[in-house]
């Protein structure tokens, strides 16, 4: 049985009292299996960070319990010690420089080993430039540091927020990659939020949507996007070939074609039913819809937005 | 023996902190060092070049005999436990506490120890930086006193083994004992500023405020008595923590008791002891006070 690295179980959240109360999370339930990537995806102020800042034991749920391994990290602070994070950007100390840094975070977490804060600041790029003052560092510089924080512990379970901010396109390509080794071939489990769809998409196993403090979708990638391809037909009379597709598919007229819901197997029959009723088919185009198409999809729904 | 390195781990993280503010340490502790090494390069170009009067005008020749090493050293002590010297170690541990709501640490360190150890040791290693910079200037402005003393052709005295067989190492640790107080005390009031505002300058506006309330905490008994009829209530203020930090300074010093005239007509002057233990009590309460506010605290930062 795969082991959990992380639940969340009926977890609300209210700051606030009286007329400046805000519900920040609404029984949240979730379950991250260990050794995979797990995507949280959510609009701003949906609630991803204070999940997060609950799981680390920052801020204290108003109802429900997290777990980490199985344990709460509010009663058993040290399950802590498992976990690496980056929460809503890297901050360090301005006036140190990134190695002093992390001997401080180590030494912190009562595990100060030289030889391993060497060894990250080389993993991160960030070797040359280790005796810096952190306050000259760029953005990109800072979550690299983050990053290295993060694994200062070698940690099983990675909690990171927003972790490809402020990094170029090349630094974004490498950190997904770093979270994909730490995943298949360090046996690592990665708990990534992220507002870069694509990057979501390419990296994680599994996501969660949550919007206004409630989860709306949960699976894996693949599942998710498979249940909502689309093909666009373009064919004439459109009118009378959405009447007849509309028979068998959701079909929604889209200007000079037509969206029907249905996937890549399907296209023979659309085709096959339009000639049998005298339609002409110009094009059929499969589209697959990506995490994007599909997190406004979900998010912006009525549904969602009532949830 | 695991237990004793990761604590020892902590407070050196802390250390390491605090050292590397070298804005915050070199203007608002490591200056009083300085300072004293700054004074006895000036009796030191005075034992030079001055004639004998201005050098007696400099302390460089007691009109009593021996400039009394000792007696210099346990007074450098008094700077930490006067209003100036607790603005300063308000303005120091301000930046200390609040920096790390300011810099958005927390969220780094939370996660990494309980809240309780990480509070306490900052409380702790923050009294310790002081006292070690505090002591410097101790040892500094005492010992360093010789050469311009006897440049001069004064006594420099009494002898070391004199000293040792007095109550001069007591009451140095005494010293010592009461600038650790007052610098927790100091970071207790800043910590509690930090927690309500999160930054630096509230820290400081917070941890001010709480201070002069304090200091003028017998006037507001003094107002109370007469509004009920009981003016004796004036006396509480023996029990306010900056009463009994002037009260052991003094003392230590081989002083009086420190007995405003507004008192006199009620209550005796506390004795070494009663101060010691009423600031004990205040120390203890206050942190407990500042750790049971900072494990409730949600970081939202």
């Amino acid at each position: 049985m795969t082991e959990i690295a992380l639940r969340l179980h009926h977890v609300a959240k209210t700051f606030g009292r009286g007329k400046k109360q805000v519900q920040a999370l609404k029984n949240l339930d979730l379950e991250v299996q260990a050794g995979q990537v797990y995507g949280f995806l959510g609009p701003n102020g949906a609630g991803k960070t204070t999940t997060i800042r609950i799981l680390l034991d920052l801020i204290r749920p108003t109802r429900g319990q997290a777990a980490i391994y199985g344990r709460d990290p509010r009663r058993d602070h040290g399950v802590l010690g498992q976990v690496g994070a980056i929460v809503e950007g890297a901050a360090f100390y301005p006036f140190l420089s990134g190695r002093r840094n992390l001997e401080v975070l180590a030494r912190t977490g009562g595990a100060y080993d030289r030889g391993r804060i060497d060894s990250l600041l080389e993993q991160v790029g960030l070797a040359e430039r280790a005796g810096q003052y952190v306050r000259g560092y760029s953005t990109g510089m800072k979550q690299r540091l983050g990053l290295a924080a993060a694994l200062l512990s070698d940690p099983d379970l990675l909690i990171l927020d927003e972790p490809t901010n402020g990094l170029d396109p090349a630094g974004i390509q490498e950190m997904r990659v770093f979270i994909r080794d730490l995943v298949d071939r360090h046996g690592k489990t990665v708990f990534l939020s992220s507002h870069i769809l694509s990057e979501i998409e390419q990296v994680c196993d599994r996501v969660a949507i949550i919007n206004q403090g409630a989860l709306v979708r949960e699976g894996a990638v693949a599942d998710l996007l498979a249940g909502s391809a689309e093909l666009r037909v373009e064919a004439a009379p459109l009118a009378h070939a959405a009447e007849v597709l509309a028979a068998r598919w959701p079909v929604q007229p889209n200007g000079q074609s037509i969206t029907v819901r249905a996937d890549r197997a399907a296209i023979p029959e659309v085709v096959r039913a339009l000639v049998a009723a005298e339609v002409d088919v110009f094009q059929v185009v499969s589209q697959r819809q990506t995490l994007e198409d599909y997190f406004l999809s979900v998010t912006q729904s009525p549904e969602a937005n009532h949830a | 023996m695991l237990d004793v390195q990761r604590h020892a781990n902590l407070f050196r993280a802390e250390w390491q902190k605090i050292a590397g503010h070298r804005w915050a340490t070199g203007l608002l502790i490591w200056i009083f060092p300085m300072g004293a090494l700054g004074i006895l390069a000036i009796m030191l170009l005075v034992a030079l070049l001055a004639p004998p009067d201005i050098q007696r005008n400099f302390g460089l020749a007691s009109v009593n005999g021996s400039v009394d090493w000792t007696e210099i050293m346990l007074g450098a002590w008094n700077i930490p436990n006067e209003m100036f010297g607790r603005i300063i170690l308000i303005a120091f541990t301000a930046v200390i506490f609040a920096g790390e709501y300011q810099w958005g640490t927390w969220k780094n360190l939370l996660p990494r120890r309980r809240r309780v150890p990480l509070i306490v040791n900052k409380f702790v290693t923050l009294g310790a930086f002081v006292v070690v910079a505090f002591g410097a200037a101790s040892l500094i402005a005492g010992l360093g006193m010789f050469l311009p003393v006897k440049i001069a052709g004064g006594q420099y005295g009494p002898p070391l083994a004199e000293a040792l067989q007095s109550d001069f190492v007591r009451n140095f640790a005494v010293q010592a004992a009461t600038t650790f107080t007052a610098t927790i005390i100091a970071a207790v009031y800043a910590a509690l500023g930090a927690m309500l505002t999160h930054s630096i300058l509230g820290s400081i506006m917070i941890g001010i405020g709480l201070m002069i309330l304090e200091l003028f905490s017998m006037g507001i008994f003094a107002l109370l008595g007469s509004l009920f009829g009981h003016p004796e209530i004036v006396g509480l203020y023996q029990l306010m923590p900056s009463y009994n930090l002037s009260n052991v300074a003094s003392l230590i010093t081989h002083q009086p008791s420190v007995n405003p005239p507004f008192l006199l007509n009620y209550v005796a002057p506390n004795s070494l002891e009663l101060s010691v233990l009423i600031l004990f009590v205040w120390v203890f309460g206050l942190m407990t006070l500042t750790v049971l506010l900072f494990r409730r605290q949600d970081v939202t930062f």
